[in-house]
């Protein structure tokens, strides 16, 4: 077959993916956060409130798309799309199940987390083309956020790649199936990875770059319409991929303990999702039960806290790996 | 429960003779108390002395005007100290002649700061030695409000009267601008830099002040130089609860310097009171604290029962209490969630507006209203209490103490939430005097004081209650003390329960009440700090003057001088811990 329509089918399919965690993450979280919050969420539209999606996105489609007076742009237009395309991207390294792969690279670990570091420097330029302060104060707090969280994350995602001696995500999934779940032999990773994922995701109690109570709504304030929408539908996108690559790292990825890949078959994609909607139901009920960091606070947590934690931790580890083999070596 | 040691007025002679100072008059009056009239030009040396004083005259309570150009040809100006060591209030009273030159006190007392400038532009007269002598509600150009020649006149029609429309915005910008490179006069006087900088800051800014706007020049020529930015948070802001338009001056995330612009929400209430009946009155204050109603419904109503000497009933008084504290209940309910709210916690906003549902249920219930009840009037209560109203109060009783513990188990105990409130916003005692901070503010600074204690009034004699302080003085103490005002207040809704007397719940009042001639002012512990109602009566059926203490408008000076050094996300936490109203502030 074709090389190029092959890879148009594969886009397309991870955008369908990408559009449909959207929705079901997007009523999710209202449910979930109506539950945990004495309320019931969306219950008009539809059986269960299931419609009152489409009805935001109707929405969100025929808002008039305006823009600030003095802002850039041209900058302002393209910022969404900076934010939404390497989070879309992302999404083509997540091993579904053992075939279901869009991009397999060897270094697909790398690229992800390459990827994901791209959407801040959107959501900076989008701040500030608004040229509102608090546009740009969100956008500020936005770089200085992506610094202190990108370090203990990356760290934290080391120790998997040392146990599975390779930077491919299926690699490390099938160490994992032949071998325990390395959240049990990684779990300071396991649990820094959780933290630095939430500051990545922006989400409470480290969503300082959006502070409504602080900022109304940080970086996207000016933003409305589908350029809004899209950020939002980045944010979820980014969700999904943050608890998919714990999911890989630490969680067996696609496999359960004692069953077989074959014997999986094509339910691996379904205990794949399933781990990873587990995930995101825990952020969404960290989201909606604690305050907010302050800022010098989310510092302080980065730098004081995470990154010694992660470096010591990495250290130790890696001699004990060492050690760990030359025992085996020796014996 | 204290006595009061009484103040005799020979004490308040001597004091004045040592700083020989000559008053006009110095007597008690019938329904008000020890009033001392001064010469306005003795004022501020009389105030001092007064402040000076072994007495304690440490709190200024009060500042506002009234009318009296057409029984004697002046404008008075009424101002209430407080000492708190006697338990004991001074009236200090000075006549002013039409557009006259008010000095300014906040020399002395900086709770004057806000209500001199309402106070002047209220009542037309000029202010000197006053740091920032801008109108506070008004548009610049409407007529001084307060005068009796000045008609009550729709928005529309005093919005254009005195200016056109584009000269208007024209002005307000110009003003705004202004106001960013006007330097200090003397920059070593704090109060010439209250718009500047970091005034009561922990660590005043180095170097010269630097006005708003200005590019700050660092001294080493390799550093950065930053600028300072005005950002203005609000009106339209989500979380500035209501109308409050902060203009803060900003260094990155740190805020220099703070200022609050009110006046949005400004109906005029004192000025419509003076054309409503008595037993009316209540729906305007209603309108001022409109979440905390009973509570300021009561303070009309005794200062009108005071006057005319109108015996209440006991279970009026009961009643009274009763609903108080239901409606204390409600309202602290609406500040703990909103409190959470602002610091980024969601859930305990809804967990509160749950059992504010509860309690609003009970107050619907007895009252037939949610938020302007208008049940509180002078002589009793408009209606008994229902046997559903009281089955509903004993099913809530039931887990209302663990479910407040929860609260606080839940949303306090978090350490995020500790971070946020713990050292952040710290009013010293000193400030809390200075700047006549009242209610939980003034206890969570170590100032034990409260009115339903200290000055019982309604049946608050009989409730067995603590009152607790806090020595800190930050958001987290204030916390601490409206929570334990919750669970006293449920303490003391289960003695009202049980120790309600029979009889009836409202006095034999006339169809049109006439009031006596002369001035009344019972402080009352509203929801917020305290209110009072000061009613001048002529002796007909509408109040002359009626001044509406607002508690809040006080805490907002406090609010905006805590402010400099902190965060801008201590901005809000802050200002919500102060539980504002600007139904109450605007009036």
């Amino acid at each position: 077959m074709n090389v190029w329509l092959v890879a148009l089918l594969r886009a397309l399919l991870i955008l369908l993916v990408m559009l449909l965690n959207g929705a079901m993450a997007i009523y999710m979280l209202r449910k979930v956060l109506g539950h945990a919050h004495l309320r019931l969420g969306p219950t008009e539209l539809g059986p269960a409130g299931l419609a009152q999606l489409i009805a935001d996105i109707v929405k969100l489609l025929v808002k008039e798309d305006r823009h600030p007076n003095r802002s850039d742009r041209w900058l302002y237009i393209v910022a969404p799309f900076i934010v939404f395309v390497p989070s879309f991207m992302s999404f083509a390294f997540i091993p579904f199940s053992d075939k279901l792969v869009a991009a397999n690279p060897d270094l697909s670990l790398l690229m992800m987390l390459a990827f994901l570091s791209i959407p801040p420097l959107g959501i900076f330029a989008a701040g500030w083309a608004s040229r509102s302060k608090y546009a740009t104060i969100g956008a500020v707090r936005a770089v200085g956020g992506m610094i202190t969280y990108e370090i203990p994350l990356l760290l934290a995602a080391l120790p998997p790649v040392m146990l599975a001696g390779s930077v491919n995500l299926q690699a490390i999934v099938h160490a994992q199936s032949t071998s325990i779940w390395y959240v049990i032999p990684c779990l300071p990773s396991f649990i820094v990875f959780l933290i630095c994922a939430q500051m990545e995701m922006g989400q409470a109690p480290f969503d300082m770059i959006e502070a409504d109570q602080e900022l109304v709504a940080g970086f996207a304030t000016e933003y409305s319409a589908m350029r809004f929408g899209f950020m939002y539908l980045a944010e979820f996108a980014e969700n999904f991929v943050m608890a998919a690559l714990a999911v890989t790292l630490f969680l067996g990825g696609w496999t359960l303990p004692g069953i077989s890949a074959t014997a999986l078959g094509p339910f691996a994609v379904l205990v794949f999702v399933a781990k990873c909607y587990i995930l995101i139901f825990l952020f969404m009920m960290v989201r909606g039960t604690y305050s907010r960091y302050r800022v010098d606070h989310y510092m302080n947590v980065g730098w004081k806290r995470l990154l010694p934690l992660s470096v010591v931790w990495i250290m130790v580890f890696a001699a004990a790996l060492k050690v760990i083999a030359m025992l085996r070596g020796g014996a | 429960m204290r006595r009061p040691a009484l103040i005799r007025d020979h004490e308040i002679t001597a004091v004045l003779q040592s700083a020989s100072i000559a008053a006009l008059s110095l007597a008690e009056e019938s329904c008000l108390g020890l009033v001392l009239r001064v010469d306005v030009d003795a004022l501020v040396a009389t105030l001092a002395a007064l402040k000076d004083s072994d007495l304690g005259f440490a709190q200024l309570i009060d500042l506002f005007g009234a009318d009296l150009l057409e029984k004697r040809g002046v404008i008075e100006v009424t101002y209430r100290l407080r000492s708190l060591e006697r338990d004991f209030d001074l009236f200090v009273k000075t006549d002013l002649e039409a557009g006259g030159v008010l000095p300014s006190v906040t020399g002395l007392y900086l709770s004057a700061l806000l209500p001199e400038r309402e106070a002047a532009e209220m009542f037309g007269l000029s202010l000197t030695g006053h740091p920032n002598p801008k109108h506070l509600l008004l548009t610049d150009g409407v007529p001084p409000m307060l005068l009796k020649s000045v008609p009550i006149r729709s928005a529309e029609e005093s919005r254009v009267a005195e200016l056109p429309k584009d000269d208007l915005s024209l002005q307000l910008y110009n003003d705004f601008m202004d106001r960013g490179i006007v330097p200090p006069e003397d920059p070593d006087d704090p109060l010439q830099n209250y718009l500047f900088a970091g005034w009561i800051s922990p660590e005043p800014p180095e170097g010269p002040l630097v006005p708003r706007n200005i590019r700050r020049v660092p001294d080493d020529p390799d550093a950065l130089a930053t600028d300072h930015y005005l950002l203005q948070m609000g009106p339209q802001h989500p979380s500035t609860h209501g109308v409050l338009n902060m203009v803060l001056e900003m260094d990155g995330e740190t805020i220099i310097s703070s200022e609050a612009h009110v006046g949005n929400l400004h109906r005029g209430i004192e000025k419509l009171a003076e054309s409503r009946r008595y037993n009316q009155l209540g729906t305007l204050v209603d309108r001022g604290d409109y979440v905390g109603g009973i509570n300021t419904e009561m303070a009309v109503a005794l200062s009108v029962e005071k006057l005319a000497e109108i015996e209440v009933p006991q279970r009026a008084s009961w009643i009274r209490v009763l609903m108080a504290e239901i409606n204390r209940l409600a309202s602290n309910y609406l500040w703990i969630g909103p409190c959470g709210l602002d610091s980024g916690a969601m859930g305990i906003f809804l967990f509160c507006l749950y059992d504010r549902e509860r309690w609003q249920e009970v107050l619907e219930e007895v009252t037939g209203q949610r938020l302007m009840f208008n049940y509180v009037r002078p002589g009793g209560v408009v209606a008994d209490i229902t046997p559903r109203a009281v089955a509903l109060i004993e099913d809530m009783l039931k887990d209302a103490d663990s479910r407040l513990d929860e609260h606080f188990e839940a949303f306090m105990a978090s350490e995020i939430f500790q971070q946020r409130t713990r050292g952040v916003g710290v009013v010293t005692k000193e400030d809390a005097l200075s700047l006549g901070a009242t209610g939980f503010v003034a206890r969570a600074s170590g100032i034990d004081w409260d009115l339903r204690r200290d000055r019982p009034y309604a049946a608050y004699d009989k409730m067995d209650f603590e009152v607790m302080t806090a020595d800190e003085g930050d958001i987290w103490s204030r916390m601490l003390c409206r929570f334990d005002e919750q669970r006293q207040s449920l303490r003391m809704i289960r003695q009202c329960l049980d120790g309600m007397p029979e009889g009836d719940f409202m006095a034999k009042m006339p169809r049109v009440l006439r009031v006596p001639e002369g001035e009344a002012a019972v402080p009352v512990e509203a929801v917020r700090g305290e209110m009072e109602a000061h009613i001048y009566s002529d002796g007909s059926d509408k109040p002359y003057r009626m001044r509406y203490r607002p508690p809040t408008l006080f805490s907002l000076m406090i609010s905006d001088l805590t402010l400099p050094g902190h965060f801008l996300a201590d901005a809000i936490v802050n200002l919500g811990s102060f539980d504002f109203c600007f139904g109450e502030v605007d009036r």
